[in-house]
């Protein structure tokens, strides 16, 4: 099930939020957990043993490790978080990177949190849990399930716990869910149609604006779909009463690759500067184990998104370029006017997301190539319809994706109407005037 | 306090709203078929144990759920608007340009051209003739959104056209052309073979209907302004035997359907296999092969011939040429549109 359906917005949220808050407070974990397998069950139910596995399997990791622990047998703690990490890497190599399976969703978020549990029970930051309803709810929470954030378990081992229904919280919640909506149907959605025009004109005709236009409208696509998504998560998840943390900060708005990665996606950032590189060492052991600790990372996180080349080159580039902020391009950028910092700053993301966009290489450098000016034609025809049909929505989207329009998601009203807007938008993607009409 | 209250109000407005959803949802009927967009609805799937376990039953439910959604056209006209704020020229497959003229792609409708070549054959070229319906946007070019154009071909239809390209020639709210567009082109074909066309002062001229909305409208849910059906009548009282007699159907025009969501089937009751006209009028058999755009046309034709036969190659399931040899017919219209996209 998606956020931006009829049968989610209509029956499952309001179905379940009933349940959820006429249960016990110490039964609602069961009830989330139910609830989540069957969001999960809806449209992809084969993959459901595949979850309750990875569940019960880190569930028993997490108390064999406190025992292990307790009675001080450190061999067994290590060979249990061995077997879990290498568990959970395998589930992701063979539905992720094998290609002979259809991918299950959510399973690059869950196996990663499956991890971090297990890794911090071992580390001693988190006690085991001991309820396998509570566990259950924090692996397979249908807010974060298939989208993100990746929520750390001890980000969230007190509201497992302990928590309760807070209006105040509650309404928040519900404000950020309607903003997450809105963001992924009236702007995400709509400006990918943009992009989707874009690549169907043919190379010879395609020039230097409408590459750039495209190249920008994906850009915005991904940022306005993924801090969609994780805005409805954070929302929902305020809705009972769970605290999420930020995953978005406006990365647009950087004037540095290093500030763009502090800001997007800041969960899986994280996760992978907590569990690979200050374990590496980071940057304690000298500049040149620092570089490589980079170098490993950024090849992951390339890799964690997809299984084309594509995806480790777009990982390499922006773990190189960090190299290089981090020894010479920093410095010379603080002494630069702050918008040098942006430019360099945006003209690099989009070269990144062109790489990241385009599976085929060959395609990714052709497209680099006519953005930088390869077709020798600045503007055409071409460039003109499409600026004037999506010229007001890029500019929407572009200064939101700044964060001009921040105070505006705090009104109740905006709520209301992205709300109402964004209902409109999903009802129209499924009415679909029979082909043939026209005869 | 206030605060807090203010906050619970929101949370049971939220939870409200989509119950209240819900609830219409639940009590608004389910429809079969949708007029508007001229196809079965989806239907409450049947609960059983391989569709819900394969993911069917999931994907199943959820066109259900959006294809019976309450007031469907309602929203998809608010998303327009919407559309239409942000300047958007193109929404849903429609190019909305000036004076409320919509225009929109005209796609293959049949092989054409094969047809004609062999008609060709058949009847020598000479008595073959063709007219190829010009998009609305190949000729009302002034009213077209800005950066996009429709290619054409300058034939004496088209001149003709552009010649009269300030009335009102095509229906701004649906693809086809009016009654006076068809009238044009006629004209220019009637030149070309050496007719007289009936004068326009001849032709008697009453609008059946104000409000027409037509396929663009079905798209968008939207119209600056409604379109007229306006008859230009030669006034030729014909015999029409529809689908050699297995419909019941009378005359060339159908006045019951005006008010139906496609008006347009005024016009010999929209899109038959075969009608047999007899017009009381002069020598001659002329075979008109069609899509819908000579549906307004052929009023016009039966001045000229004592009998007319109307084939719509698309729903005709038998071969053509063969079917046609019984017929002796003399000669031979195609009336199609121009298949042309917008670029």
């Amino acid at each position: 099930m998606v956020f931006s359906s009829l049968i989610f917005l209509f029956r499952f949220l309001p179905a379940f939020l009933t349940i959820y808050l006429l249960t016990k407070e110490r039964y609602r974990n069961l009830v989330l957990f139910l609830a989540s397998l069957v969001f999960y069950a809806w449209g992809e139910p084969v993959y459901i043993g595949l979850m309750l596995f990875s569940t019960v399997l880190d569930y028993a990791n997490g108390r064999v490790l406190e025992y292990a622990r307790a009675a001080g047998q450190e061999h067994l703690a290590r060979g249990i978080l061995a077997e879990s990490v290498l568990i959970n890497l395998s589930l992701l190599g063979v539905f992720k990177y094998s290609g002979v399976l259809p991918l299950p969703i959510g399973i690059s978020f869950y196996t990663f949190q499956t991890m971090s549990y297990t890794i911090d029970v071992y580390r001693g930051e988190v006690p085991a849990q001991r309820d396998l309803a509570a566990f259950g709810a924090y692996v397979s929470m249908f807010p974060q399930l298939i989208a993100g954030p990746i929520v750390k378990y001890k980000d969230v081992a007190k509201d497992l716990e302990n928590r309760s229904f807070e209006a105040g919280e509650a309404s928040a919640g519900i404000g950020r869910f309607c903003i997450g909506l809105g963001k992924k149907v009236l702007l995400a959605n709509q400006i990918g149609l943009l992009w989707e025009a874009v690549q169907q004109i043919p190379p010879g005709q395609m020039s230097t604006l409408t590459a750039w236009a495209g190249s920008a409208a994906y850009a915005l696509q991904l940022y306005f779909d993924f801090s969609g998504y994780s805005d409805m998560a954070i929302g929902l998840a305020g809705m009972i009463g769970f605290h999420l943390k930020e995953n978005f900060d406006y990365p647009y708005s950087s004037k540095s690759i290093t500030e763009f990665w502090r800001r997007w996606h800041i969960s899986l950032g994280q996760w992978f500067r907590d569990y690979v590189y200050i374990p590496l060492g980071g940057n304690r052991k000298g500049i040149l184990m620092q570089i490589r600790n980079i170098l490993i990372v950024w090849a992951l996180t390339g890799i964690w998104h997809g299984k084309g080349w594509n995806f480790l080159i777009w990982g390499m580039y922006f773990g190189i370029l960090l190299i290089v902020e981090k020894c010479v391009l920093l410095k010379l950028l603080k002494r630069l006017p702050a918008v040098f910092g942006h430019l360099y700053t945006l003209t690099a993301v989009l070269t990144g997301m062109t790489v990241f966009a385009l599976e085929h290489l060959g395609e990714g450098l052709r497209w680099l190539a006519m953005m930088f000016g390869s077709s020798g034609c600045l503007w055409n025809g071409q460039s003109v319809w499409l600026l004037s049909n999506y010229g007001l929505l890029l500019l929407f989207c572009i200064f939101g994706s700044f964060g001009f329009g921040k105070k505006l998601a705090g009104y109740p009203a905006v709520w209301a109407i992205s709300l109402f807007l964004s209902v409109a938008y999903i009802v129209d993607a499924s009415y679909n005037p029979f082909l043939y009409f026209r005869f | 306090m206030k605060k807090g209250r203010k906050e619970t109000v929101i949370c049971l407005a939220f939870l409200l709203v989509l119950y209240a959803l819900w609830a219409v949802d639940f009590l608004y009927p389910d429809r079969l078929y949708s007029d508007w967009e001229k196809r079965m609805l989806a239907q409450r799937p049947a609960l059983n144990r391989t569709d819900v376990l394969n993911g069917n039953y999931g994907k199943n439910y959820e066109e259900w759920l959006t294809d019976q959604f309450p007031l469907r056209d309602r929203w998809v006209s608010v998303k327009t608007r919407c559309e239409l704020l942000l300047q958007k020229k193109e929404i849903n497959g429609i190019y909305v340009g000036k004076d409320g003229q919509l225009f929109s792609d005209q796609e293959r409708t049949a092989d054409w051209d094969r047809l004609e070549m062999q008609m060709r054959d058949q009847y020598g070229a000479w008595n073959v003739s063709r007219i190829r319906v010009p998009a609305a946007g190949a000729v009302l070019t002034d009213r077209m959104p800005c950066g996009l154009s429709f290619p054409f071909v300058e034939d004496r239809v088209w001149e003709n056209l552009n010649r009269h390209r300030e009335e009102y020639i095509y229906y701004r709210t649906d693809h086809h052309w009016t009654m006076l567009g068809a009238y044009y082109a006629y004209e220019a074909w009637a030149e070309d073979q050496g007719l007289v066309p009936v004068p326009p002062e001849k032709l008697e001229r009453k609008t059946v209907k104000e409000d027409f909305l037509g396929t663009h409208y079905a798209r968008l849910h939207y119209a600056e302004k409604a379109d007229a059906i306006e008859v230009y009548d030669p006034g030729v009282s014909c015999q029409v035997v529809y689908d050699l007699g297995k419909s019941d159907l009378q005359g060339l025009y159908q006045a019951e359907l005006l008010d139906s969501e496609d008006a347009y089937r005024y016009f010999l009751d929209g899109n038959h296999p075969v009608l047999q006209i007899e017009t009381g009028q002069g020598e001659g058999h002329l075979a008109v092969l069609k899509d819908s755009f000579a549906n307004c046309m052929v009023p016009y034709l039966a001045c000229h011939y004592g009998k007319i036969t109307v084939i719509d190659p698309r729903y005709f399931r038998t071969d053509i040429p063969a079917w046609l040899q019984g017929q002796e017919v003399t000669k031979i219209l195609i009336v199609s549109q121009d298949t042309v996209k917008a670029e």
